[in-house]
């Protein structure tokens, strides 16, 4: 389901939080939000959840006006900062709590979806930081939401539970289907997940673009992160690395790990300098990657 | 050692010989009475204001919770008497409801902050959460809301229970005598001679907020066993 938002304010008393944002995320696609703290991302979200009013605009879910419709009618889901999953309740019925009636045989399913397998009747107390976010995402979807909201879900995760949780996330929603909205500071995390991403500073939307495009226009993005491209096999320990100005490069691969399907590559350029990129797809002829980190 | 503080002097209350006071069972079923009708409308207020406080800003909520915190600064007793003349006028001086109204004053204050308190340990964003996962409000409190602040619940009622115990000159004053409640059956007890008397009645003092707590220890607990059990297998039929 597209969701559009047109010309949104929002004022906080005398303060204007929001100023004629417009934006529109397509159908099963995954848009970021990125910006400094105190850009007003996360109030945008909250809007389009519907935890907060609008002061002006209009919220479209497809061709439906959700402006003034209560958040629990929005099929909307969110992920928050903290995993948020009952303590009094079992994982499998924190997941069982948001299904529509007739799923709840799906839990298991879910469970090992979200690699928790086995793990239906342990408490919350009993999981660490990344199990609970990852059960909380299972509850997420599970619910069969129209749109998934993503405020910050990794921040309270060390790097690699980070790397492991947004990939899942990536997979399960296009998997699913799922339209997405993620709201981070963290330009790595836009990169890694998004579609198309908007840029927001001081209430306003003063960039937009594909990952790609932002990384070589955007100031916000402009600190050398630009070796976003294609890679093409070209033998097991080789890749061909094409980034957007048309240069083509073979880098070596040192490393190769694979976790919940998709593999990462730690790869050494030619100048020396090493990369760990991400695919969502496995590797036949072509494929697109995402940058994820640069090692050294 | 606060244990140790409160048990051993119950030690030498156990009288040799047990006396059934005619009066007692009308005492204790007024006192029970008060003490749920109390408790209830503690829970009521408490959990309401206590959210609106908790989530809400503004300097209306913030004078809402001074006020709502007169009483813990003023002795109640100071007030009693004013109240007193004014429940004459209403009649509702030595009537029930004229004594529930006043113990109100000592036990809200402190209700509405521990569930002020109980709603800022779960946070906005977890009840925002759940506002997305269950939309009735009902089954909102009863599968998620409730569980999750039985603590908050279990200490209001036992502050509730204790308070209402204690207060014996409000009790005599508004009451007038008539509204007999275990406190005004034991004090004057203890100023008399009859030792196996004021004994029993303490041990009944004793007795009440320590039944009332497991009843309801008890109450809770079969609660979050319901709420999971419908969650595990029969949640489609209850969610109808």
């Amino acid at each position: 389901m597209d969701v559009t938002i047109q010309h949104v304010n929002k004022r906080f008393g005398q303060k204007q939080v929001l100023q004629a944002i417009d934006l529109h995320i397509p159908s099963g696609q995954c848009v970021a939000l990125v910006g400094p703290s105190g850009s007003g991302k996360t109030t945008l979200l909250r809007l389009i959840a519907g935890l907060e009013k609008v002061s002006g605009g209009i919220i479209r879910f497809g061709e439906t006006d959700m402006t003034h419709v209560a958040p629990n009618q929005r099929g909307v889901t969110m992920l928050f900062q903290r995993p948020l999953l009952f303590p009094h309740l079992t994982v499998g019925q924190n997941i069982r709590i948001g299904m529509a009636t007739g799923r709840q045989q799906d839990v298991h399913e879910w469970l090992t979806k979200v690699g928790l397998t086995g793990r239906v009747d342990a408490y919350v107390h009993e999981l660490s930081g990344g199990e609970q976010q990852r059960a909380s995402l299972a509850r997420a979807l599970a619910s069969g939401p129209n749109f998934l909201l993503l405020d910050e879900p990794f921040s309270s995760l060390d790097l690699p539970r980070r790397r492991e949780l947004r990939t899942l996330i990536r997979r399960l929603t296009v998997a699913e289907g799922v339209t997405t909205l993620l709201v981070t500071h963290d330009r790595e995390e836009a990169m890694a997940m998004a579609d198309y991403v908007y840029v927001m500073e001081q209430g306003k939307i003063i960039d937009q673009g594909h990952p790609i495009e932002l990384a070589q226009k955007s100031p916000f993005f402009g600190d050398g992160v630009y070796l976003d491209g294609e890679w093409y096999p070209l033998s097991d320990v080789k890749l061909v690395l094409r980034p957007t100005n048309g240069l083509q490069e073979r880098v070596t691969i040192t490393k190769e790990l694979t976790q919940y399907g998709v593999r990462f590559y730690e790869v050494e350029r030619q100048t020396g300098e090493r990369l760990v990129v991400q695919t969502t797809e496995t590797f036949s002829e072509k494929v697109t990657a995402y940058l994820v980190r640069k090692e050294g | 050692m606060i244990g140790l503080l409160v048990l051993v002097p119950l030690l030498g209350l156990i009288p040799s010989t047990w006396t059934w006071n005619p009066r007692l069972f009308e005492t204790l079923t007024t006192t029970v009475s008060m003490i749920a009708v109390l408790t209830l409308l503690n829970h009521l207020i408490g959990y309401v204001t206590g959210k609106a406080i908790a989530f809400r800003a503004g300097r209306l909520i913030r004078y809402m919770e001074l006020l709502i915190s007169l009483p813990l600064f003023l002795p109640v007793l100071l007030l009693s008497f004013g109240l007193y003349l004014t429940w004459i006028r209403l009649g509702l001086a030595d009537q029930f409801i004229g004594v529930l109204l006043v113990l109100l004053l000592p036990t809200l204050p402190y209700t509405i902050r521990m569930y002020t308190n109980a709603f800022q340990a779960l946070g906005e964003q977890m009840m925002e959460q759940m506002v997305l996962i269950e939309p009735s409000r009902l089954k909102r409190f009863l599968f998620l809301t409730g569980p999750m602040m039985r603590s908050a619940i279990q200490s209001v009622t036992l502050l509730v229970t204790v308070i209402a115990l204690s207060q014996y000159a409000l009790v005599t004053l508004i009451g007038g005598g008539v509204v007999q409640m275990i406190a005004l059956e034991a004090f004057p007890l203890y100023s008399g001679n009859s030792l196996v008397a004021a004994k029993e009645a303490t041990i009944w003092l004793l007795v009440l907020p320590f039944l009332i707590y497991f009843v309801q220890l008890i109450l809770l607990e079969g609660w979050v066993q319901v709420v999971r059990r419908l969650l595990d297998g029969r949640y489609d039929s209850a969610r109808q």
